[in-house]
């Protein structure tokens, strides 16, 4: 009798040690989803890093700060992360991409080559991992989007029709100003004053001429990229929400010149954009002049003007966060 | 032992909330305001509406609240969330009948009122929120002439 009930474990035994490995496991799992999401905020720190660095050397090269994005009167167009191409080892693209044409289906009307416009369309849809975050939902080939610009969205004859392109996506945008209701707590109603940030547009609407020494506030305390989720679709509070034709204008691809027009105006916290903006700016809503939006717990990354990355946590104050984005306010105090 | 029990609780509760969460910046409790905007005898939709308080910008807990208006022309104003009102207090209400610029995401002149109610100091609307008490403005009638 005592050496057949050595034999086997009873169903008790089993029960327990199943329960004590389950105990294990749900102690482990969360320590393991913890560690996979700080390697993806490495690898999105490096992806800022290499943009920040890609924008010191254009600025090495051509002595001044790449444009947001390039407009000229004939409506030839260029945005920000084609002009960085070759200074971060994506010659292969640039070389291939004709400077002289839009990205535009309608570039033909425009009066230009509709071949190279063609080609420069379809070499802005190359998926590019340095301008994605890890932690952003979807692959980047699911998140290839068609842009639209309707006619007559700027003013009268700007642009003369709508404007289709394709584009893969980039989860990093610029930062043209500070405005709006955002604006006005942060500089508590008293926002006058030069509130543009460290990347200019270039050709009709600015000079496009932003270089390191215009950053009078310091370039370590100005934002040269921050993170929103690109793509078309539109998130308030990680859930996607449709705004029909607005998503396809929120500017989310590297090659996409909407992507270099951004005024931070804020949202409310549940991620609605009143028409003057709101309080918040970081992790509430991704649409362009929403705020900055990351999939990363508690705050989103920003490469500083001399490519350091920081970590901003979503609580920072709006008067922090203006500070951040003016470059020559004369607003940094030597006490942060 | 059960004085014990209860703060034992009280301070796993507060740990759990508190602890395990980056504080969020404290809120200035909000009242509900609505209205209705007609120029020149018409509901008026998209138009934006501001708040200025009568005392200034509040420096400790700045807030700024606005409103948009609907296809009826009527509002609930926003302050940190979708039609939470606003603090207490008294407010100047202006007005702006812009349109939205699709390229530059932003909502802005020129002023179909001709700038005639955007400013605080010389604004006829007036709207006090008293703690705890919805406002409802009721019919604001603007004029374009």
């Amino acid at each position: 009798m005592e050496s057949q009930r050595r034999r086997g474990f009873t169903l008790v035994e089993l029960l327990v040690v199943i329960a004590i490995i389950g105990v294990l496991v749900a102690l482990l799992l969360p320590a393991v989803q913890y560690a996979r999401e700080s390697a993806r905020l490495m690898t999105c720190k490096n992806n800022l890093k290499q943009i920040g660095v890609a924008f010191h050397n254009y600025h090495d090269a051509q002595r001044v700060l790449p444009f947001g994005y390039f407009v000229d009167s004939r409506l030839n167009t260029q945005a920000w992360g084609v002009a960085v191409l070759p200074f971060m080892e994506q010659s292969s693209i640039y070389d291939q991409y004709d400077t002289r044409a839009p990205p535009f289906n309608q570039a033909g009307s425009l009066g230009y080559n509709l071949v190279a416009a063609q080609k420069n369309i379809s070499l802005i849809q190359t998926p590019l991992p340095v301008f994605v975050c890890p932690t952003s939902p979807d692959s980047i080939s699911k998140r290839i989007y068609d842009g639209i610009l309707p006619a007559n969205a700027a003013g009268a004859g700007l642009p003369p029709l709508t404007l289709t392109w394709r584009a893969a996506p980039c989860d990093y945008t610029i930062t043209t100003g500070v405005r709006g209701t955002f604006a006005n707590i942060a500089y508590l109603n008293n926002a006058g004053g030069n509130r543009e940030g460290a990347i200019l547009p270039g050709g009709l609407f600015g000079d496009g001429s932003g270089n390191m020494g215009g950053m009078t506030d310091g370039t370590s305390n100005t934002f040269l990229m921050g993170e929103r989720t690109g793509g078309s679709t539109i998130y308030r509070r990680k859930v996607p929400v449709n705004l029909g034709v607005i998503g396809n204008l929120n500017g989310g691809g590297w090659g996409d010149f909407l992507n270099g027009e951004h005024w931070l105006q804020g949202s409310l916290y549940d991620g609605v954009v009143p028409t003057n903006g709101g309080p918040f700016a970081i992790n509430c809503t991704n649409l362009r002049g929403g705020g900055f939006y990351s999939w990363h717990p508690n705050g989103a990354l920003f490469v500083m003007g001399d490519a350091s990355v920081q970590f901003i946590f979503e609580n920072a104050t709006q008067s922090y966060i203006a500070r951040r984005i003016t470059r020559g306010k004369n607003d940094v105090t030597l006490t942060e | 032992m059960n004085l014990f029990k209860r703060v034992l609780t009280a301070a796993i509760l507060l740990t759990i909330t508190v602890g395990c969460s980056p504080q969020a910046p404290p809120r200035t409790p909000t009242y509900p305001v609505t209205g209705q905007v007609y120029v020149d005898g018409q509901p008026a939709a998209d138009l934006a509406v501001f708040f200025t308080s009568d005392n200034g910008v509040d420096k400790d807990h700045p807030t700024f609240s606005t409103a948009n208006t609907d296809a009826e022309g009527r509002f609930t104003v926003s302050t940190y969330e979708t039609g939470d009102g606003i603090p207490e207090g008294t407010y100047a209400v202006t007005f702006l009948w812009g349109q939205m610029n699709l390229m530059t995401m932003s909502y802005g002149g020129p002023d179909k009122l001709d700038g005639r109610y955007s400013k605080p100091e010389t604004s006829t609307f007036k709207v006090t929120v008293k703690k705890g008490q919805p406002a409802d403005m009721g019919k604001l009638s603007l004029t374009t002439k």
